[in-house]
């Protein structure tokens, strides 16, 4: 079976220097194959239900980050690969969950949650209770950060 | 709709120059009656917009070439390089937003919407959208609210950060 991953695209580049810190940011797409899965707890992730990673996105390690999804973050269920009638309207709210930046490893994993009515409960905002395999779409995401070594005088 | 600048930040480096501002929108009244509402599709809109209701205009936030007297003529929004968010918390109670034919759950999301270089009467525009989960269920949009009927008082903040046409330094 083969694996459908989950790749990145830069879509922008932009460097903030100043008297402080050099800051990095950067807005990304991620664009979903079909066949990857949606897995609750997890957010978006390959076909082999591993949370896609940003090794090639960074420069080297990171020393503070910070990340957002880019708005808007209310979508149309099937452009970030969901099927209609898992969640019983089109919309789904996208949220970023977390950047694991804590070993300065060179893979950052990235983790971005979707939340909608599911179909038949009507209580709130959710995610699948199950794994769900996507089809096409894509997102945007943005982060910035400070290149480890990235202090200016 | 008032418009306030809370925040002015610049990013003076060796790429373009970035301007971050921290804005708000207070919906307001006009001798003691509400005159903002809200469209579905649309987002808020300003009641007293000069030719009538339509999207809040940031002409007082960003400066336009030729500008009217009180604006600073020092550029316009390059196209593109824009990014706008709502600030947290995006969540609102919905008291504060009249939905007709009711929700469930007490709160409301706030997004962003657009800013537009596109011009309406020579402005820039922004778009902030609500949504709620109505009692028929879904995920949906706030449906339209009469012109007048949204209470004054309810603060929306939200963030641009953007490049000035000219604003590119070496």
């Amino acid at each position: 079976m083969a694996d459908f991953l989950i790749t990145f695209t830069e879509l922008e580049v932009a460097l903030l220097r100043g008297r402080g810190r050099q800051r990095m940011r950067k807005v990304i797409r991620m664009n979903i194959p079909a066949g990857a899965i949606y897995v609750p707890g997890q957010g978006f992730a390959h076909s082999t239900a591993a949370l896609p990673r940003l090794t090639n996105q960074l420069l080297g390690t990171i020393r503070d980050g910070t990340v957002r999804t880019v708005e808007p973050r209310v979508q149309d269920e099937t452009a970030v690969g969901f099927s209609r009638g898992i969640f019983d309207d089109k919309n789904v709210i996208l949220d970023f969950d977390s950047l694991d930046v804590g070993l300065f490893a060179s893979t950052k994993a990235i983790g971005i949650r979707a939340y909608g009515v599911l179909d038949g409960v009507q209580s709130g905002l959710t995610e699948p209770a199950e794994p769900v395999t996507l089809a096409q779409g894509s997102l945007v995401f943005e982060i910035e950060y400070t290149p480890f070594n990235g202090q200016e005088g | 709709m008032l418009r306030y600048c809370l925040k002015t930040t610049y990013f003076r480096g060796r790429g373009p120059q970035r301007i971050r501002k921290v804005c708000i929108f207070e919906t307001q009244s006009v001798q003691a009656a509400p005159v903002d509402d809200y469209l579905a599709g649309t987002g808020f809109r300003d009641g007293v917009a000069t030719g009538g209701i339509a999207l809040p205009s940031l002409n007082n936030m960003i400066p336009v070439p030729g500008g009217a007297p009180g604006n600073y003529n020092v550029g316009h929004l390059r196209q593109s390089t824009y990014i706008g968010r709502t600030i947290e918390p995006r969540f609102h109670p919905v008291s504060e937003i009249p939905v007709p034919g009711g929700v469930v759950g007490a709160n409301c999301f706030l997004d962003f919407y657009a800013v537009s270089e596109a011009t309406i009467n020579g402005h820039n525009h922004v778009a902030i959208k609500c949504y709620h989960v109505p009692v028929t269920g879904g995920f949906m949009e706030s449906a339209s609210i009469a012109a007048g009927a949204l209470p004054a008082g309810i603060y929306i903040p939200f963030e641009l950060e953007y490049t000035m046409h000219g604003g590119a330094e070496a």
